[in-house]
């Protein structure tokens, strides 16, 4: 903000000039706290008495005015004054290049006016000098001895840490559901750790005569035991061939494998008891265990 | 059938056993006409025929016990004896009659058990638990050896067969058969009433069986020839197999029975380690066996199956099942679940 200062410097004219340039101010900025790189502007109004009017010849042209101040622009506006004069505004803007150690005092140097008459007469006059108090750009923490302050540097901004429990929660939910659905799975199927689930008997059983049925006689052998220890677990007791009758009209889901089933049961009679030959092939057996197996599973 | 000679039968005899498969079921089909709801009883007395072994029945008064054996003798045709059991009968009594002849001298004439000589076939004891143990002694003799000592020489009866009955109501005035005698019996048949309704029916309000002299007298006799059964049942022997897997179970049924609890056979309200003090004898197993293969003859096979020896079993073992004495008078019950539990867990095969 600009605060125009009331302070009105009576330049000491040159005499003769006394009459012709009148009422100068000059009004600036607030005179301290400047820093290194600042852009501030002075304006200076002043009554030329007619017949003379501004050189503007005489005025300084942009560019630098000491070693650390420029002046980057000048602007004059003219207009009608009182008692016939004519009033001139000229604005200068300057910027300060002065890197402060301290807080250091400087003045922008006063520069000439020149009005000419209309006889050609010539009167100079010269401006008010301003003097201001430049800042050092240094932190004040280090030179006011600590405490945050406003003007202490901050801290970097901590980066946003966004949450990810929404998306870890739907992770694990997948997760569990779908251990959830292969353990439905392993239990539905009877695969192991549900391989030995007492009410499916005959999944176990398939899997064994899988395993060994094709392996020669005593493979056949085997995988027959398998099935029938099936059959006497899903019974609740040894079941002979003579009960299958009754097992079937208790179990509904086995009936439609009624042949197949029969058929094991006279080729294990004939393999066990006759001592005669095997008499249903391994792959029959397999099937039967499947099918049996599948049955169970939809009982 | 009854058209051929008694010569013919046997010529056929040593050649087709199949001739004699049809005459055993034809002999139960004739006994079926008597006695009816029974047909499991009939089945086993058939085995226990051609097993050539003695037959005790044992059941409730009046369910037919006597029927049936009478049914049998008449059917098999052969001499028939019979004997009623009192607490005064002596062994004498089923050996020697003693009576006064008309010139007033004191005779001893045979007894039961010799009138008909060697030839005997059916000797029927009944009320058998009402005789003393002496009865039961010589009894004993005629069953294992089929042999007695009478006037002074050996008698013996190759073609014997011993039925006898008792019935479990009445404990008064009886005495149990030893360990012994009752194992001498290859089976102990269990009659009940018969469950069916319409059996019954028939059995109350049909004049046919009201008359049982008149029933049993219209079967046909000599269905089957008394003495060619030995023979017969020899060749059962010898030509219906048991495989290595059956005498394993067998074997396993066997054990199952002298130490149940090693099966996990567990009965309500018993302690299954002291239930059994002796859990059938060889001597029962093997005629199991034989029985079990005899079955299987019948039913057509010429391999025995766990069928065989299950639809066998409770009558052949039972009875020589002995129980701790705490369980004794809950004999029936115990023995039915073990024998039956022994079938639900021993594997077959």
């Amino acid at each position: 903000m600009r605060v125009l200062l009331a302070a009105t410097a009576l330049v000491a004219l040159v005499h003769p000039a006394a009459a012709q340039v009148s009422g100068l101010q000059m009004s600036g900025p607030r005179p301290f706290g400047l820093l290194l790189g600042d852009v501030f502007t002075l304006t200076t109004q002043f009554d030329v008495a007619k017949p003379f009017k501004l050189d503007p010849a005489a005025l300084p042209k942009p560019g630098p005015v000491t070693y650390s101040l420029d002046l980057r622009s000048l602007k004059v506006d003219e207009r009608s004054g009182p008692d016939g004069a004519t009033r001139y505004e000229m604005a200068a803007e300057y910027q300060t290049f002065y890197a402060a150690l301290e807080a250091i005092e400087q003045t922008v140097p006063p520069f000439t006016l020149a009005v000419v008459g209309a006889s050609g007469e010539r009167v100079e006059a010269k401006s008010a000098s301003w003097t201001y108090l430049t800042s050092p750009l240094r932190p004040i923490v280090a030179t006011a001895g600590g405490g945050a302050t406003a003007f202490a540097l901050q801290p970097d901004a901590a980066p946003i840490a966004k949450s990810l429990r929404p998306a870890e929660i739907q992770t694990g939910v997948a997760l569990g559901a779908t251990l959830l659905a292969l353990l439905l799975l392993a239990w539905s199927r009877a695969w192991p750790p549900f391989h030995r689930r007492p009410s499916r008997p005959f999944a176990q059983a398939a899997r064994a005569v899988a395993k060994v049925a094709r392996s020669g006689e005593d493979g056949w052998r085997a995988a027959a035991l398998a099935l029938h220890r099936a059959f006497d677990i899903s019974a609740g007791k040894r079941l002979l061939g003579d009960d299958l009758g009754a097992f079937l009209s208790a179990r509904p889901a086995f009936r439609s494998y009624e042949a197949s089933i029969k058929a094991f049961f006279d080729a294990s009679r004939a393999a066990f008891f006759g001592g005669g030959r095997v008499a249903l092939p391994a792959e029959d057996l397999k099937r039967l265990a499947r099918n049996l197996a599948a049955a169970e599973r939809a009982a | 059938m009854a058209s051929t000679s008694i010569a013919e039968r046997r010529a056929e005899a040593d050649g087709s056993l199949e001739g004699w498969r049809t005459r055993a079921l034809a002999f139960e089909a004739e006994i079926s006409r008597a006695v009816i709801g029974q047909p499991h009883v009939v089945r086993l007395l058939t085995i226990a025929l051609f097993a050539r072994g003695h037959v005790l029945l044992e059941g409730d008064v009046g369910v037919g016990k006597t029927t049936i054996l009478r049914s049998v003798a008449q059917a098999l045709g052969g001499p028939f004896e019979r004997i009623e059991g009192t607490v005064d009968l002596m062994p004498t009594d089923m050996l020697y009659t003693a009576f006064v002849d008309d010139d007033g001298k004191p005779r001893v004439e045979p007894g039961p058990v010799l009138r008909h000589g060697e030839d005997l076939a059916v000797f029927f004891f009944n009320e058998i638990n009402r005789a003393r143990p002496q009865v039961h002694s010589l009894l004993l003799r005629l069953m294992a050896e089929r042999s007695v000592t009478a006037f002074g020489k050996e008698w013996s009866f190759p073609h014997l067969q011993v039925f006898a009955d008792r019935n479990r109501v009445e404990k008064e005035e009886t005495f149990e058969l030893p360990a012994a005698a009752r194992d001498r019996f290859v089976m102990e048949i269990g009659v009940d009433t018969p469950a069916d309704p319409e059996v019954r029916r028939e059995l109350v309000f049909d004049p046919r069986f009201h008359d049982v002299d008149g029933l049993i007298g219209g079967l046909k006799t000599g269905v089957l020839d008394h003495r060619g059964l030995n023979d017969a049942g020899r060749a059962i022997q010898a030509s219906v197999k048991t495989s290595r897997t059956l005498e394993q179970y067998v074997l396993g049924l066997w054990d199952a029975l002298r130490l149940p609890a090693s099966v996990d056979v567990a009965i309500e309200g018993v302690d299954m380690g002291r239930l059994i003090l002796g859990g059938g004898s060889p001597r029962g197993v093997s005629a199991l066996v034989r029985c079990a293969r005899v079955r299987a003859w019948l039913e057509g096979r010429d391999m025995v199956l766990p069928e065989d020896l299950r639809a066998v079993f409770a009558p052949v073992m039972a009875h020589r099942i002995f129980l701790d004495p705490i369980y004794e008078l809950r004999r029936d019950r115990i023995v039915r679940d073990l024998c039956a539990q022994v079938f639900e867990r021993v594997p077959a095969p």
